[in-house]
């Protein structure tokens, strides 16, 4: 059954051209999907309502099996909060955070009790290889690590389905193949379902799929899946079973409970 | 929905990061405020009012017998028990006797010089009555108007011209219609007037001479606090002739001062209670622009977090809780400064206070500011939460 299943999407802006006009697709779990065309071809607004941020004129669309136009405000937020991870092209972390409160944020929303979360966040940090960098202020970063720890962020809570407009929009060639990897390992290992709007032919190369979006409809360029095992847990407990290794032990949790260590926290940090 | 620990923990996280002190030091000042006149209030304007008050003399009223004025009829003085009764009254601070006609003598100072020194017959309250306070010496005692002592007090100015001064005059004898009186005090105070060039003589020592009539026909009513003054003008004339004849006992008040000072401190009152509100407004207002600042600078993070499944509830939640935890922080910081300055004042005016009533304006401090909180940022937080996620995230 595929992961996402899109049937004549249609949208359009008052007092402009209509933006997709019967877009359809599919995205199998474990696929990386990409979407390209020039810009303002509409491939934001295709990403948003598969996101389920923008509702369409018309059309329908399965989420994990689910109708998702059918759910309400809050049933759509709890439905997103669980199954799907967003990393946007920029700006994409909170001012006056750490990389750990970053991550941390999604779990926070699922409800997740504090002392699960260290090990999680670890975890997600770990898959972008920014352990290190956990208690820094999310300010200083460098571009690259910015995007990685909001990848990070996207896959704390396991979703399903990542969906990332122009995630290497604003980083060099190295870091972007390097952001590329990541995805690469989370889809193929984890059986993530990655769909990527990008401008970049060579991002989009690193895709199974590739869509170009004309005059709003959705042209298929390529296919090639492949054959993914996809654990019904998601990337984590993948990882957990084949890869996990590399990275070392999970950094212990420091010492933050209470009144003072919370204002330890705040004092202390990088 | 997002639990309440980490509602608070990142809300306060905020509020430290941003650092936005000036609204937090606003509010703290109204609480400050507020707490310092709800607790201290009362003692400071008593304290405040009795200098006013006494200058003017208001919270002390004049009880007369006027028999003298009216040809035919027996000259009244007060019973003891009459007194014993005013004392009792609600309101009545103390009571002080005295014979309403003075009595002058001729007195010869140092230097061959000669003065003619009028003389009143008080008891030992009269200094209190009048805040009057002794610059040499000491003050009748009650020892001196019960054992009828042959003894006197002089005021500053009398004493200044008889002898040169205050402490020249201590010990030195009057003769008075031929009896010596010694001096054994010097009185000065705001309310002793023209009497600061007479003397005193305790009030058993003039009726045993008959001097000045010999009677006590004259009561000073010195009332708690000039509020208390209208009440018991319309009792003391009952109580008088509850217990005696008085057909013409009159009152006397200075209703004039009492007005104007009444005016005076309504106004001190209403500014120093709108100076709080101010205060606490401008919190208000700075938690309503911050929080809309904070809503505006934070409108990409706020889709962030809808992106990411964070409910309209959350976000909503999210900056009221910061709007909350400013204005308590505001209200926690106003609390422990005023109670420190209450403690201090409570030092320095010599009075105590009540720490029920500090804890109860402290309780109410916290729902105040916690009110401020909430109403400053419910909009912008309303506002935010019903913000569209992709405008949101297209924000720059």
């Amino acid at each position: 059954m595929p992961v996402i299943l899109a049937r004549d999407l249609h949208k359009r802006y008052a007092g402009f051209d209509p933006v997709l006009r019967g877009v359809d697709m599919e995205a199998e779990a474990g696929e990386m999907v990409a979407v390209m065309g020039p810009s303002g071809c509409g491939k934001s607004t295709m990403l948003h309502i598969l996101g389920m941020l923008h509702a369409p004129d018309s059309g329908r669309l399965e989420i994990l099996g689910t109708d998702v136009f059918s759910l309400n405000r809050e049933q759509t937020a709890a439905f997103r909060r669980v199954n799907m991870g967003f990393v946007m092209q920029s700006s994409n972390l909170f001012d006056h955070s750490t990389v750990f409160e970053n991550v941390e944020f999604p779990l926070i929303y699922e409800g997740i009790p504090p002392k699960e979360r260290w090990e999680r966040v670890i975890r997600a940090l770990d898959l972008v290889r920014l352990t290190a960098r956990v208690h820094y202020r999310s300010n200083r970063l460098s571009g690259g690590e910015q995007q990685r720890a909001a990848i990070a962020r996207a896959m704390v809570n396991n979703p399903r389905i990542l969906l990332a407009d122009e995630p290497t929009g604003a980083l060099d060639v190295r870091t972007s193949s390097h952001i590329m990897e990541n995805f690469r390992a989370l889809c193929h290992c984890g059986g993530v379902c990655l769909v990527m709007v990008t401008h970049d032919p060579k991002m989009a190369e690193y895709c199974d799929t590739i869509y170009t979006l004309e005059e709003g409809v959705l042209h298929c360029r390529k296919r090639e899946l492949k054959e993914i095992a996809a654990p019904a847990e998601g990337w984590e407990s993948a990882l957990a079973a084949n890869e996990w290794s590399g990275e070392g032990d999970i950094p212990p949790v420091p010492e933050q409970r209470g009144i003072l260590g919370f204002l330890k926290s705040l004092l202390l940090e990088k | 929905m997002i639990a309440m620990s980490d509602l608070f923990r990142i809300s306060l996280r905020q509020v430290v990061r941003q650092r936005n002190y000036g609204v937090v030091l606003s509010i703290a000042l109204g609480i400050t405020a507020y707490i310092v006149l709800a607790v201290l209030g009362r003692e400071i304007r008593y304290k405040i009012g009795q200098d006013m008050v006494l200058m003017g003399g208001v919270n002390v009223i004049n009880v007369l017998m006027t028999d003298s004025q009216y040809p035919g009829q027996p000259v009244r003085e007060f019973y003891p028990e009459t007194v014993r009764a005013i004392e009792g009254l609600p309101g009545v601070y103390m009571v002080s006797r005295n014979i309403r006609n003075n009595v002058s003598f001729n007195l010869r100072g140092e230097g061959e010089r000669s003065l003619q020194v009028s003389f009143i017959g008080v008891d030992e309250y009269y200094a209190e009555t009048f805040s009057l306070e002794a610059v040499a010496g000491r003050l009748l005692t009650a020892e001196d108007v019960s054992g009828r002592r042959r003894v006197c007090l002089l005021g500053l100015d009398a004493a200044r011209d008889l002898y040169g001064g205050a402490g020249q005059s201590l010990g030195k004898f009057l003769f008075l219609d031929k009896e010596v009186f010694e001096v054994v005090g010097v009185i000065t105070g705001v309310m002793l007037g023209s009497q600061r060039r007479g003397g005193f003589l305790p009030i058993t020592s003039m009726i045993d001479r008959n001097w000045g009539g010999g009677k006590v026909t004259r009561l000073y009513v010195r009332a708690t606090g000039w509020e208390d003054v209208a009440g018991l003008v319309k009792l003391i004339p009952d109580v008088v002739r509850s217990h005696q004849a008085a057909p013409y006992v009159r009152l006397e008040t200075q209703e004039d001062q009492l007005k104007r000072i009444r005016f005076t401190f309504m106004w001190v009152e209403s500014l120093l209670w709108l100076g709080i509100a101010a205060s606490l407004m401008l919190g208000g207002f700075g938690i309503w622009t911050g929080t809309f600042a904070a809503v505006r600078a934070r409108t990409r993070e706020v889709g962030l977090k809808k992106a990411m499944g964070g409910s309209d509830a959350d976000i909503l939640a999210q900056f009221l809780a910061e709007a909350l935890c400013k204005a308590v922080t505001g209200g926690f910081l106003g609390i422990i400064v005023g109670a420190l300055l209450v403690e201090t004042g409570a030092a320095l005016l010599d009075t105590g206070f009540s720490y029920g009533l500090l804890a109860t304006s402290s309780l109410a401090s916290i729902v105040f500011s916690a009110v401020i909180g909430v109403a400053g940022g419910l909009y912008p937080a309303i506002q935010a939460s019903r913000m569209d996620v992709v405008t949101a995230l297209r924000f720059e």
